[in-house]
């Protein structure tokens, strides 16, 4: 065998077992991933200034998952739910499918709300702040998001987010998020997303 | 054999570190973007210069230019290319690379116009697409892709701001990144505001980065927001100055995982002099663990470049060797870095991370190009700090949105700052015509500063000017004070409106292909010129102005005729003056001395019922005056523009119902009668004459 042909089955070797090494070791803190369902989420939604119930926000959740390969790892989209507040302004996302099936190393999920006319949990809100994790897992909590009254406000509010960051088919798959955004959109003079 | 080794490297890293993390996580990289694109000029720069009205909020493909810009700061991560990510500021630039050889240095990675896909050049390229190509599709897609590729040029600078990238650090599972997208997700608001947050001093790069040397591995003034080869070892009180490298700053002040106090590690590529342990104290800080709060002892910066934060805990065997009195060297001390370690880290090296990919995106656009004048004569200006030597082209679009060189619209020319080119001449494309006239794309491409093959876009509007020069066709002399104007056809919109100087010309804006010359008062009907010397009443009948029409001067000239009214006129047999007139209320009188005091004297009267003139080809009526007008309108006044095309022609007949009192008489030089009168009559008829052009 040549010296490359040696160097080809080494490296093979090598790759394969790192790859058993990379998928057999654990050395990050558990709580960054999902070790059980976690859901069903629940929150309420208030206008941060008046304090009432903000009916119609869209609540969307994404489940990332970090894909170990044999030299890196990347974060990628696993799955993506939405839901509406209810006219008290509180919602409840069914995520059992999702959570039950999830992949090893799936975080836990990434939540942001939307309203027409308001700052977003979480680019743009007001309370709670400091550590959240867990914070829509039983009994859920209370977010409260502020009004957003100038257009240069709203239009650079939403530089920050964007509907492909949560899924490449968003129309499909986040219908609710998407007729909001093009409501703001549209509100402040934008021209809306067209469905893919 | 070289390549056999690195082969091996390169087989032997996922061993070493079983996978090799990508910088920060993809979600921190796409909001460190996202909030760089915020505080960057780029919205700015897409609605004023380029003539992108909605900025970021731009849709392409689906997706806001922000989300474009966003997806770059995301997809540099993409498979493989994060190996290129890394970059030790000591070490040449061909060597700085993860572990030396595996990786390209992130420097010449951003450059590398072979391998990469998205090197600076590469995305100048697609934004050169963005301004040329012709059709708008594909300008759109260049743009969307420009913005991608400065994402991903962001995220190169980001990658500076993280330890274990300019470190030499392929770090395992768990580090800072990870610790950062946990905080990203688990507290957004503490994210927040170390995004928003400061850099230390100076934080935000001193603008002078962009003119130091530049190394010839890497040309373009980008590589010193990484590395600016200030920092060389023996100096960290320069991290801290106003001109560094984010990666100098990064590696000299901060530890990654697996580089902590290596500064006399046999391998030299884990062997970083600073920060030492002559840089640092030792203090206990509060923490909490499992609920309770404890005591921790930590090593704090305290000298060598940026100071006053918590750099490692201090390992539990250091308690041990020193109680002990033990040689320390028998003993690993095993600082590492914690969750506050990584939150003092986060709060000094995200808001730079932010800053400098800022700095990258507004330095991407920085060329700025003022245009001003008209087409018969316009200046460029160079509005950038920099000197520019290479080509400027306009483009324009035609109606579908395709988009082209203009013919004889390029120039190469080198402008230093400030420096502008004047007198520059244009002809304005019609064939096809432009969608908007005037309207252009200035794209400069050349050397801007030390940047070769720099790309600097700019939608300039040039306003396209012709003179029109009016003669009389009688005799060729200059119509003075002549008004005129230019007529939008399309919108009928009045375009300009001058008066002809003492040469007969007047300058006015146009639209070419789309323009007709209207001259509203040289004669008492307005005219439309129709091309020579003929002129039409409708604007439909106008001539478009066309570049044929225009001689070297830019000028068209008009030869315009004066038109007159003609019709026959009868006299009055014993007066010998004329039998009616066009005046409503009107006499004439005249007195001829025949002498010895003897005068011959007449005294006629006129009076109008009326007076109309038709048209013969449409019989269309005018009436010129009436019984109780003040006075007659001239005929011309109901002649068509048409008309002036038919001089010597009978155009119309004048109907006219007129009376007139005639009288003659000797008269002495008191007025009074000598003799019976010669003559008087009374006339009262109605009677229709022709009416024939003229031309004085």
């Amino acid at each position: 065998m040549s010296a490359w042909g040696r160097v080809v089955v080494l490296c093979g070797v090598l790759v394969m077992s790192g790859t058993v090494a990379a998928w057999s070791q654990e050395t990050e803190p558990r709580d960054r991933y999902l070790d059980r369902p976690r859901g069903p989420y629940r929150g309420q939604v208030i206008d941060a200034e008046t304090k009432a119930p903000l009916e119609g926000a869209v609540v969307v959740a994404l489940w990332r998952r970090n894909r170990v390969y044999p030299f890196h790892s990347v974060s990628e989209n696993y799955a993506v739910r939405e839901t509406v507040t209810d006219a008290d302004g509180r919602f409840v996302l069914d995520t059992k499918d999702v959570e039950e099936g999830a992949p090893r190393r799936t975080y836990h999920p990434e939540f942001l709300i939307f309203q027409t006319g308001y700052g977003s949990f979480p680019r743009k809100y007001v309370s709670p702040r400091g550590y959240i994790g867990g914070l829509f897992e039983r009994p859920g909590a209370i977010v409260e998001l502020p009004r957003l009254r100038a257009r240069d406000e709203r239009r650079k509010h939403l530089w920050l987010f964007g509907p492909h960051s949560y899924s490449d088919k968003p129309f499909r798959e986040l219908p609710e998020f998407m007729r909001r955004i093009n409501a703001e959109r549209t509100e402040i003079g934008l021209e809306p997303y067209s469905p893919e | 054999m070289r390549q056999l080794l690195s082969l091996a490297v390169l087989c032997i890293v996922p061993l070493a570190s079983p996978a090799i993390a990508t910088s920060y996580e993809v979600p921190a990289h796409e909001e460190i973007t996202r909030l760089a694109g915020k505080l960057s000029t780029l919205d700015e720069v897409l609605r004023t210069r380029l003539g992108v009205s909605n900025g970021l909020d731009t849709i392409i493909r689906g997706q806001a230019l922000a989300g474009w810009l966003a997806q770059g700061g995301r997809r540099e991560d993409d498979f493989l290319r994060f190996f290129n990510h890394f970059h030790n500021p000591l070490a040449d630039w061909s060597a700085a690379g993860l572990l030396g050889s595996v990786g390209q240095s992130s420097i010449l990675w951003g450059q590398n116009t072979t391998l990469s896909g998205w090197s600076w050049q590469d995305v100048r390229n697609m934004y050169f697409d963005a301004l040329t190509t012709s059709t708008a599709t594909d300008r759109e897609m260049g743009l969307a892709r420009a913005f991608e590729g400065v994402g991903r040029q962001a995220h190169l600078v980001q990658d500076a701001a993280s330890p274990a990238h300019t470190r030499n650090d392929p770090h395992v599972f768990y580090n800072y990144e990870s610790s950062i997208d946990k905080v990203q997700r688990d507290e957004p608001s503490t994210f927040e505001s170390w995004l928003a947050g400061s850099p230390d001093t100076p934080g935000v790069p001193d603008p002078g980065w962009q003119a130091l040397d530049n190394n010839p591995q890497a040309p373009v003034a980008t590589a010193r927001l990484i590395d600016a080869d200030r920092y060389l070892g023996g100096n960290p009180g320069a991290t801290i100055g106003a001109l560094i490298g984010l990666a100098e700053y990064t590696n000299a002040n901060f530890f990654s995982e697996d580089r902590i106090f290596t500064e006399n590690d046999v391998d030299p590529l884990k062997r970083f002099p600073y920060p030492n342990r002559s840089s640092v104290t030792e203090q206990d800080f509060d923490v909490s663990v499992g609920g309770a709060i404890v005591k921790r002892r930590y090593f704090v910066k305290s000298a060598d470049g940026a100071t006053g934060y918590r750099l490692a805990t201090v390992g539990l065997l250091r308690d041990y060797h020193q109680r002990f009195n033990l040689d320390w060297t028998r003993f690993r001390e095993s600082p590492a870095l914690d969750e506050a370690v990584y939150r003092d880290y986060a709060e000094r090296l995200v808001p730079r991370a932010v800053a400098y990919s800022a700095a990258l995106l507004d330095y991407f656009f920085r060329g700025l190009v003022i245009v001003s004048g008209t087409d018969q004569a316009f200046g460029l200006t160079n509005g950038s700090d920099e000197a520019m030597d290479g080509t400027f082209t306009l483009y324009y679009d035609e109606a579908n949105d395709v988009r082209r060189p203009v013919p004889g619209g390029t120039w190469t020319r080198a402008l230093a700052p400030s420096g502008s080119v004047e007198d520059l001449t244009l002809t304005p494309p019609t064939n096809p015509p432009a969608k908007e006239p005037g309207r252009y794309m200035l794209v400069f491409r050349g050397v801007l500063g030390s940047e070769p093959e720099a790309v600097v876009g700019r939608q300039a509007f040039i306003e396209p000017v012709i003179v029109a020069r009016l003669i009389k066709r009688s005799d060729g002399a200059p119509h003075r004070g002549a008004a005129v104007q230019t007529i939008d056809t399309q919108t009928g919109e009045v375009l300009a409106s001058g008066i002809t100087d003492q040469d007969g010309r007047a300058r006015l804006a146009w639209k070419p292909g789309r323009t007709v010359l209207f001259i509203p008062s040289v004669n008492l009907f307005p005219m439309y010129w129709a091309g020579a010397s003929t002129f039409s009443s409708r604007i439909e009948g106008g001539r478009v102005v066309q570049a044929t029409d225009l001689d070297a001067q830019r000028q068209v000239t008009i030869p315009v005729p004066l038109i007159l009214a003609s019709w026959p006129e009868r006299i009055e047999a014993c007066t010998e003056v004329q039998l009616f007139s066009h005046v409503p209320n009107g006499f004439f009188q005249r007195s001829v001395p025949l002498g010895d005091d003897r005068f011959d004297f007449v005294h006629v009267t006129y009076a109008v019922n009326l007076i109309t003139f038709i048209r013969d080809e449409t019989g269309q009526e005018t009436d010129l005056c009436g019984e109780t007008s003040p006075a007659c309108v001239d005929p011309r006044a109901a002649f068509l523009a048409e008309d002036a095309n038919r001089v010597g022609q009978v155009v119309g007949r004048l109907v006219r119902d007129m009376r007139s009192t005639h009288f003659r008489q000797i008269i002495d030089a008191g007025g009074s009668p000598i003799g019976p009168h010669t003559c008087a009559a009374e006339y009262a008829e109605v009677e229709i004459v022709p009416v024939t052009v003229a031309e004085e």
